[in-house]
């Protein structure tokens, strides 16, 4: 259980910073037209990372973004679980884009970009143990505090279960988010990718985040692989990650939900149907929902 | 020492390429298939992001060799920036390093080729802002600019290429032949498109860059060329319409 001290606690529910609406990650390709065309959208989400130490153009998006919506911020080379420091420049990068952004919300993901002094360039999974536990909640609590506003872990994909696992994917992100009295930025399509590549329910994934630690949704595309499905953010969204986001928002009752697109970015147009479609999805889960606790 | 530790050795080795999928596959009882997925992943990002920054030079590979140079890069420069640009910069060093490999078939057209790629990456994600006419009372050097010598005709190549036509010079690959005198270029990112431009420096140019860099006034540079002041005050007009220098609004 949530405490009562906790920043995430029944008080959430009603934290607006929870409730954003319906965004769509903004990348480049949609940079001029989303001023005009953006009709749906209720906030955008930019990757943190490509953003520090941007260039005037890039700057000035940023601003004129800003004015119109609220921004949340989504990194991915915080390397949370790596086994070197936290790179102490790219948090000072991240500190100053917060300002600069005057973002409500950021995140990044519950595995580790880099070791041993190298940069991977991708999300790489984590043993699900006590000792990894023990090392990310100080690592946590230092990030949270360089800004304040909501910090954010995302469940990351993975396609190999690291060897010695003490725990199960669910309690290893439960024990995290509780010791660390961190937010959950739940990707639904991750669950359900995990799931068909470790064979889990996700349904039950689902049910057992406690309603009050999830804080925001993504949403995205992902590929039938050879050997698994692969999180590509690269299509449009399957209907099973429909119906589990159907499933979680009767759970957790109205969370802000980004759509993530990030290879083969279509028109701007399909971008923002798919917008449509989940805040249809959400209403008629949350009709559902008064329905059931009526 | 942790089993923490260990397992990201391990993983480590992988995603540098030190051990096989297979041989991971075995230490970790995992399915060696899924294990090259990251192997592939890590390993590609920096092989497309090589060929974005390098996409001229490229061209200008055999696509066998390329390959080789994207393995080997990967193996002596391991990526030590978030930034996935960064860990490109490297490349022209790397490529001058290998040019005694005979194999690779490199020579120094290839490092200067790199190396302008590399800059108009630079100078397009500066954090440098460049001022309005508005903002500023004296002229200014444009401040994205980066200045480049070149014994090969590499603006030339550039120039040609973007174009698009195949034309005699290009295919006779003229641009390999080395210069008797070195070329100045001048690069710089473009205040109203953004984009990066690049310009070689003839007479005007020089002289322009010379007056603005040495803070010459009108009169100086009419004195020290022995011209008239509006001929000056024209060379440096047409000059920053280019964008290379930039005109304060009552110039
Ligand atoms: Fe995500």
């Amino acid at each position: 259980m949530v405490s009562d001290k906790s920043f995430f606690n029944q008080n959430s529910f009603h934290d607006p910073k929870r409730n954003l609406g319906f965004g769509i990650g903004l990348r480049r390709p949609h940079f001029d037209e989303i001023f005009t065309h953006h009709q749906g959208v209720d906030f955008l989400e930019f990757v943190s990372d490509n953003y520090m130490n941007c260039n005037d153009r890039d700057r000035e998006v940023l601003e004129k973004a800003g004015r119109l919506f609220p921004i949340v911020l989504h990194g991915v080379s915080l390397s949370i679980g790596s086994p070197d420091p936290l790179n102490k420049e790219y948090l000072q990068n991240l500190e100053k884009l917060i300002e600069m952004t005057n973002a409500v919300v950021f995140s990044d993901h519950l595995s580790y970009s880099s070791a041993f002094g190298v940069e991977y360039h991708d999300l790489i999974p984590l043993p699900f143990t006590k000792e990894v536990v023990d090392h990310i909640v100080p690592r946590v609590k230092q990030v949270q505090k360089i800004a304040n506003i909501p910090f954010l872990l995302e469940n990351p994909s993975y396609y190999v279960e690291m060897p010695g696992a003490e725990m199960t994917e669910v309690e290893f992100v439960l024990e995290i988010l509780e010791k660390s009295d961190c937010g959950l930025l739940l990707d639904i399509n991750n669950v359900y990718v995990n799931a068909q590549n470790h064979g889990y329910d996700p349904f039950e994934y689902v049910d057992a985040m406690p309603p009050e630690r999830v804080y925001q949704y993504h949403m995205a595309g992902h590929y039938e692989g050879e050997h698994c499905i692969i999180d590509t953010h690269g299509s449009n969204i399957k209907d099973e990650v429909y119906r589990l986001y159907e499933h979680s928002i009767r759970h957790t009752g109205p969370v802000s939900t980004i759509v993530e697109w990030d290879n083969e970015i279509p028109p701007l147009d399909e971008l923002l149907g798919e917008n449509r479609k989940v805040r249809r999805t959400s209403k008629a889960a949350l009709r559902e929902r008064k329905r059931a606790s009526a | 020492m942790s089993s923490f530790y260990e397992t990201l050795e391990t993983m480590h080795q992988l995603l540098r390429g030190e051990k096989s999928p297979e041989e991971v596959a075995e230490i970790f009882g995992a399915d060696p298939n899924r294990l090259a997925i990251y192997q592939g992943f890590v390993k590609g990002h920096i092989a497309k992001t090589l060929e974005k920054n390098y996409c001229l030079l490229k061209r200008t590979i055999l696509p066998e060799i390329w390959k080789k140079l994207v393995d080997q890069y990967f193996t002596k420069y391991p990526a030590l920036d978030w930034r996935l640009n960064e860990s490109t910069e490297k490349f022209p060093f790397f490529l001058q390093d290998s040019l005694s490999q005979k194999d690779l078939q490199l020579n120094e057209f290839h490092v200067e080729l790199a190396k302008f790629e590399w800059e108009e990456v630079n100078i397009f994600n500066t954090d440098a802002t460049i001022p309005s006419p508005t903002q500023i009372d004296q002229l200014i050097l444009n401040p994205t600019i980066s200045i480049l010598q070149f014994t090969y005709p590499i603006a030339e190549f550039v120039k040609q290429i973007r174009v698009g036509k195949k034309n005699k010079w290009l295919e006779e690959k003229k641009f390999f032949e080395e210069r008797e005198q070195e070329e100045i270029v001048f690069l710089f990112r473009n205040l109203q498109t953004y984009r990066c431009n690049f310009l070689q420096g003839n007479d005007n140019i020089l002289f322009a860059f010379k007056v603005v860099h040495e803070n010459l006034s009108l009169s100086q540079a009419a004195e020290a060329t022995g011209q008239e002041i509006s001929i000056i005050k024209q060379i440096i007009r047409e000059v920053s319409q280019t964008g290379l220098i930039i005109l304060p609004k009552n110039f």
